[in-house]
């Protein structure tokens, strides 16, 4: 009978060995794990890059995985932290949750591999890494793309209407909203609008105030965030005057009270679109007849309409400390910032890498001389603004969020009580974070 | 003697299952409800009490707690109605009986995450299906997912129409247990079809009935796709469930020592509400 208890503690501890193969190495052969994000364009990017790195270097091959789908991917990575199943290297980080990455010591500081900040620093202007630098003067991430938030507008609907499709000059709110009446229309007569302006999701999603209140809070401040000095700081004038403007918004039937599943702009339904450049690749492949134009986020009326600084929603590459090979995993990054793929990136995605150099780069200049929309992102990504590294940053843009909602989607609370309330649940939360 | 080792080896596979999947997570969680974690930190304060006293005090809790009152007030009898219609009627000798079984059972093999997806743009405001045939009908349109009084109630709809398939099943497996003599017998005594249906059906359905009502319970207390795929917890967090707000707490502000609170604390809601059901209906089961 031991041999049925033999054979039975072999299977179990076959079973065990299932789980805990890891980035082995029997042949000194090194494996690495990347995540890009999982949008399809980035995945495509993605594979070229990791096969031609597999191609040059048999000794270092890399597995790529696209982030697996969820909310969002700070909370991917932060249960595989906690699971201790994060990869090597990825790429789709974002600078603000860095707070909550750092305090849960999941990442390696960039600074302490040899040779990587000279490197960084050739590519990337000091005073954007700088923003980068954790509280504790360290660099956590490689600064890799920052896509400017701005509004895409469809230039039909505007010739149609007898906007300008060329330079509409919607640069204040008012002539923004009037402009936004008359794209909102009824156009088969059954006495409800099925052209819509604009339609800002109105879901409590915490991250989806950095496609509306947001980059029009950072626009209207000329660059302030939503914290300073450890407490809330957008309980002011301006911020009212967002809040106020969203609420018409809503409240004048411009923009739908109603949750989508689909992209109402490819599909002919909405004029414009709050979004990165991210959008256009997907513009193209689905809809390739469209005309699009680009323009800033407007800014109240009395505002000197020159400075437009947006939300930048930046997105970084980091190392994860758990990887075994720190230098290998440096080594791939390094490819994946060098100039060749940064332009290939940008041509692949129309999304922008951080590098000076990028516009300087011939066959860059002539890619966006034919690509006048992407070449105003491209200008509009120096004046950019990040989220506040905070460790409680998701719950402080909740909190925003809730009051949001109630107050300018559904009208249904005082706006200056919206903002005092949000600022007061924000501060209880960063007292309650000490 | 001998064979009683073999089996002792035999069973340790899921013994050692059983405590490493579920034994050891739920003394951990209790064992979290005393600390603040999170997540990922390697020390891991002792708090006490601190866990609980929020609790009481949180005034979002007791709203989802609310919320997920409501769903299953809405759910419950909702689904249970329609299930017994419908199996009532796919017991009689219709035609295509095996098409139609399968039919209403689609919907509960089917992700919860796609029927989620699919509901959510029927219920939407503006070019949603519901509201397109309700104002041809010449009505108005209805916020069902945007508005505080009807998100929840469109959430309890979409997941009974989910569910529905499995309870039709278990009526199905009830109505085929009551033996025939019992309507041949009242037939005889010149019982109507609606007597036979409350006097027989009903009675003898009864452990069935009790089966369905707890299960849907429990399921109702573990409300999260639904809400979180089409409302995100809104409006006003006017549908979030006692889950959803477990998964914010945990997932979302990393506190896991208050989310493994609130779990338990919903697992003892749930045994006790499950309990008070059993005793409740127990007492009218003829077996």
């Amino acid at each position: 009978m031991k041999r049925v208890g033999i054979v039975v503690m072999a299977l179990m501890l076959m079973l065990l060995q299932v789980g805990c193969t890891s980035g082995g190495n029997d042949n000194g052969k090194v494996e690495l794990t990347y995540w890009p994000a999982a949008n399809p364009v980035e995945v495509q990017f993605a594979k070229e890059v990791v096969k031609e790195w597999n191609a040059k270097h048999p000794n270092i091959q890399v597995k790529m995985q696209p982030l697996p789908a969820s909310r969002s991917t700070e909370e991917v990575l932060l249960t595989s932290i906690a699971g201790g199943t994060t990869p090597d290297v990825c790429s789709n980080i974002n600078p603000g949750a860095i707070g909550q990455f750092v305090e849960a010591g999941g990442l390696l500081p960039i600074d302490s591999i040899d040779g990587a900040m000279g490197e960084i620093l050739k590519r990337t202007p000091k005073e954007t890494v700088e923003t980068f630098k954790s509280k504790d003067g360290h660099l956590y991430q490689v600064p890799w793309k920052g896509n400017p938030i701005m509004i895409l507008y469809n230039k039909q609907h505007f010739r149609e209407v007898g906007l300008n499709p060329d330079n509409p000059g919607l640069d204040t709110y008012s002539k923004f909203l009037a402009a936004a009446r008359k794209l909102t229309r009824d156009t088969n007569g059954d006495g409800k609008p099925d052209i819509w302006a604009i339609a800002p999701n109105v879901e409590q999603t915490w991250w989806q105030r950095f496609f509306d209140f947001y980059p029009w809070y950072v626009a209207a401040t000329e660059g302030k965030t939503l914290l300073k000095g450890g407490k809330a700081d957008f309980n002011n004038p301006k911020g009212l005057q967002v809040m106020q403007f969203f609420r018409t918004l809503f409240q004048q039937k411009i923009a739908p009270q109603s949750t989508f599943k689909e992209n109402l702009f490819v599909q002919g339904k909405v004029s414009m679109v709050i979004t990165g450049p991210w959008a256009l690749a997907d513009i193209e492949k689905q809809a390739p007849k469209m005309e699009v134009g680009v323009m800033p986020i407007p800014v109240p009326d009395n505002m000197p309409a020159k400075l437009r600084i947006t939300y930048g929603d930046p997105k970084n590459i980091a190392i994860f400390r758990s990887t075994q090979h720190p230098k290998e995993a440096w080594e791939f990054t390094k490819f994946l910032i060098s100039k060749q793929n940064d332009v290939k990136f940008l041509k692949m995605t129309q999304q922008i890498p951080f590098r000076k150099d990028l516009a300087e780069d011939p066959s860059v200049q002539q890619y966006l001389s034919q690509k006048p929309v992407l070449d105003a992102f491209v200008r509009q990504a120096p004046y950019t603004r990040a989220i506040d590294d905070s460790n409680k940053i998701t719950d402080v843009f909740d909190a925003l969020s809730l009051e949001y909602q109630q107050a300018a989607v559904m009208g249904k609370k005082d706006p200056r009580q919206a903002l005092s309330d949000a600022e007061k649940k924000v501060n209880e939360i960063l007292q309650r974070s000490r | 003697m001998k064979g009683k080792r073999a089996g002792y080896w035999l069973v340790l596979p899921y013994v050692v299952f059983l405590l490493v999947f579920m034994a050891y997570p739920v003394l951990f969680s209790v064992w979290l409800t005393f600390h603040d974690w999170n997540l990922v930190s390697p020390d891991i304060p002792f708090v006490g009490l601190e866990n609980y006293k929020r609790l009481l005090n949180d005034d979002l809790f007791f709203k989802a707690l609310w919320n997920t009152l409501r769903f299953i007030l809405i759910n419950i009898p909702l689904q249970i109605g329609l299930a017994l219609i419908l199996a009532v009627a796919l017991n009689q000798p219709l035609k295509g009986r095996g098409f139609f079984r399968g039919a209403y059972f689609l919907p509960v093999v089917t992700s919860g995450v796609v029927i989620s997806f699919l509901w959510a743009w029927m219920l939407s405001t503006d070019d949603g299906l519901i509201n397109g045939l309700l104002q041809k009908a010449g009505l108005h349109p209805v916020p069902w997912l945007t508005s505080e009084t009807w998100a929840m109630p469109s959430i309890a709809w979409v997941a009974a129409w989910k569910n529905l398939g499995y309870y039709v099943v278990i009526f199905l497996a009830g109505l085929q247990s009551i033996p025939k003599q019992l309507y041949e017998a009242a037939r005889i005594d010149g019982a109507t079809s609606l007597q036979c249906f409350f006097r027989i059906t009903i009675p003898m359905l009864n452990p069935a009935m009790l089966l369905v009502v707890i299960l849907s319970t429990i399921n109702g207390f573990q409300l999260f796709t639904e809400p979180y795929i089409m409302t995100g917890g809104g409006p006003a967090n006017s549908s979030l469930s006692v889950v959803m707000y477990i998964y914010k707490n945990a997932f979302q502000s990393l506190d896991m020592g208050y989310a493994a609170t609130i779990g338990l604390v919903l697992a003892l809601i749930i045994l006790s509400v499950s309990m008070i059901q059993k005793r409740l209906l127990e007492k009218d089961v003829t077996y």
